[in-house]
């Protein structure tokens, strides 16, 4: 402490509130997240192996090991709701990504009305999911439906497709009306990136003579590295972890057929009651979650930092 | 700085090249340009299209009466606009209720999460200090874990507390959820404004707490809208707690009342898109005040990370 003190141009009371003020402060979200997740969190971990079953109790709720997780990788139900989640989040993070990518260069570009574009491309982020969901399931009617109204107009059908009933057709219109919702956010990010990089950037690949495709990949791309990373990852565990737009859309069927991972433990813990199920269920999307990541961050934040 | 080289090579060139062929090029560039603008202007329009259709669509449909719905193909203008959904969904169902609640939950957790996440990403912003290393990966941690894992456990730590089919419960779930983002987002922002600025304040007589209050908040607003924005709305939104923890129609929330909307026979569609259209309002009209902010405000905190 002596030492400390005797530093040029240190007050007294600074060095004293540097000892607590900062733990003093940090403690109210400390707090919160410790006990509404952290806690929670640990709980449903031991929940996992243990036989808890609200809807036939089982005195004691007995720690049974991996019983929940062993009866999960045996239903084909696991699999499938699986699949269903990895084919969701993967096309949902394409259309939207490869869609933001294009529709944020055609923003920052110049053309008459693009601040009225720009502010119309942004408006589906203010349909809250659950409306987005109605709005794109009255869309999908196999009756009345406007989707199969101009499907019909352009000649690609014959007769109306039934979205909903069909297993293979309902997930594609889902993805549909989840990228639709998620294409702003993905623009707006990609956007400010591509303003972020420096003209003269393009003008010195120019003279080093790279073509309009090197000058794409080795600018423009690599300018929005650490957005596009950002964006990447941000979209696969949003999507990965996504509910209301399946609930909503086909509530995971026909015949559980499009029943994502969340969508899942929903049903068990909710519906059948089979809360030790469900734990073991939600611990291994947490898992993937963390898996991803971590890949992401080897993938995207480890180069960067070395370079 | 590139206009006179231009202007030079085009100069040099004029005088190489016969006229005719100057001519012939300068045609190919234009009518090059006018087809790329073409192109350009039918890709942006197609894409407004696509993004405004559903929106109109779900206005036109809420306009109609049921026998202009039900009909294929449909009618894509309304063809008898009726304002009688409007105010069956007012009169036949508690959507002034639904609202309300919601109205009262995303205020209150906006509030909260702003208040707490503006102490906290201050903290992150100017202290350095043993374990903050930690803190900051906790708070980033938060974003992997998935929801639904932890409504099992909150379930049964509500039902202890008494918070389960209350709207105090949602609110310290909702506060919870959108408090990682805000702190990262504020703390974000907050480095962007020079420390120097309150260390004037501070030799200026200014209390620690009073700089915050009167140079780095005010200077933080459009992080602070984008902040509350993103609180309010991913109240507003939120699906899957309100139904697993709300079971009351005094405590029902407006997307879990729209979720639970087809209850009967018929499907009523009319009264379905009416009641999604006046649970949009709010967000649409607060998104459309806040725009400006917003831009600035979230694109800060993520192109810095």
């Amino acid at each position: 402490m002596q030492t400390v003190e005797s530093v040029p141009g240190d007050r007294r009371s600074g060095l004293f509130r540097i000892q607590w003020f900062p733990y003093l402060t940090i403690l109210p979200v400390l707090a919160v997240l410790t006990t509404i997740l952290i806690y929670p969190l640990i709980q449903v971990l031991v929940m996992s192996f243990r036989a808890v079953d609200l809807g036939r109790p089982i005195p004691g709720e007995p720690f049974i090991g991996l019983a929940n997780y062993a009866e999960m990788l045996r239903r084909p139900q696991f699999w499938q709701s699986l699949w269903v989640t990895v084919i969701y989040t993967l096309s949902v993070v394409v259309l939207t990504c490869v869609g933001g990518l294009v529709v944020a260069q055609l923003l920052n570009a110049r053309f008459h009305g693009r601040a009225l574009a720009r502010a119309l491309l942004i408006l589906p982020w203010a349909l809250p999911p659950v409306v987005t969901g109605l709005v794109w399931s009255w869309m999908f009617d196999f009756q009345f439906g406007v989707v199969n109204y101009a499907l019909r107009l352009l000649h690609l059908v014959d007769k109306n497709v039934n979205w909903m009933v069909n297993p293979d057709l309902a997930l594609p219109a889902v993805i549909v009306a989840t990228a639709w919702k998620h294409l702003p956010l993905a623009t707006i990010i990609l956007l400010a990136g591509l303003q972020s990089i420096s003209g003269e950037l393009y003008e010195a690949a120019h003279i080093d003579g790279a073509n309009a495709l090197q000058r794409y990949r080795y600018v423009t791309l690599a300018g929005l590295r650490p957005v596009l990373g950002l964006l990447l990852l941000l979209e696969t565990l949003w999507n990965f972890k996504s509910f209301t737009y399946i609930y909503m859309m086909t509530g995971g069927g026909p015949a559980r057929s499009t029943e994502s991972l969340v969508v899942s433990v929903y049903y068990e813990a909710f519906q059948f009651y089979k809360f030790g199920y469900a734990a073991a269920l939600g611990t291994i999307i947490l898992l993937i979650c963390v898996a991803i990541t971590l890949v992401y961050l080897r993938v995207f934040i480890a180069p960067a930092e070395k370079s | 700085m590139t206009m006179p080289t231009a202007n030079v090579m085009r100069m040099g060139r004029q005088s190489d090249q016969p006229l005719a062929r100057q001519e012939a090029m300068r045609r190919n560039a234009a009518i090059q340009k006018w087809i790329s603008r073409s192109l350009l202007y039918l890709i942006v329009l197609s894409a407004c299209g696509l993004v405004v259709f559903p929106f109109y669509w779900m206005f036109v449909t809420s306009i109609q009466p049921l026998e202009a719905l039900f009909r294929f193909p449909p009618f894509l203008t309304p063809v008898h606009p009726t304002f009688e959904s409007y105010v069956a969904i007012f009169k036949e169902r508690p959507l002034a209720r639904w609202m309300w609640n919601s109205f009262v939950v995303s205020s209150a957790t906006t509030l909260l999460a702003l208040t707490l996440g503006s102490v906290g990403g201050y903290n992150l912003a100017r202290f350095r200090y043993q374990g903050k290393r930690a803190v900051e990966m906790l708070i980033l941690s938060t974003q992997m874990m998935p929801g639904v894992l932890l409504i099992i456990p909150i379930y049964v730590v509500f039902l202890k507390l008494g918070l389960l089919d209350t709207l105090s419960g949602l609110v310290v779930a909702y506060t919870t959820f959108s408090l990682p983002f805000c702190v990262w987002m504020l703390r974000s922002y907050f480095m962007g404004i020079p420390a120097e600025l309150e260390e004037s304040a501070l030799v200026d007589g200014c209390t620690r707490l009073g700089a915050l209050w009167r140079i780095t908040l005010p200077l933080s607003l459009p992080a602070m809208v984008a902040t509350s924005m993103f609180a309010f709305v991913l109240a507003w939104d939120e699906l899957i707690f309100a139904v697993a923890l709300t079971n009351s129609q005094s405590v029902r929330v407006v997307s879990a009342g729209l979720a639970g909307f087809n209850t009967g026979y018929t499907i009523p569609t009319a009264d379905l898109m009416a009641a999604s259209a006046v649970s949009t309002l709010p967000v649409l009209l607060l998104f459309l005040f806040t725009q400006r902010y917003l831009l600035s405000g979230l694109t800060a905190g993520a192109v810095k990370g």
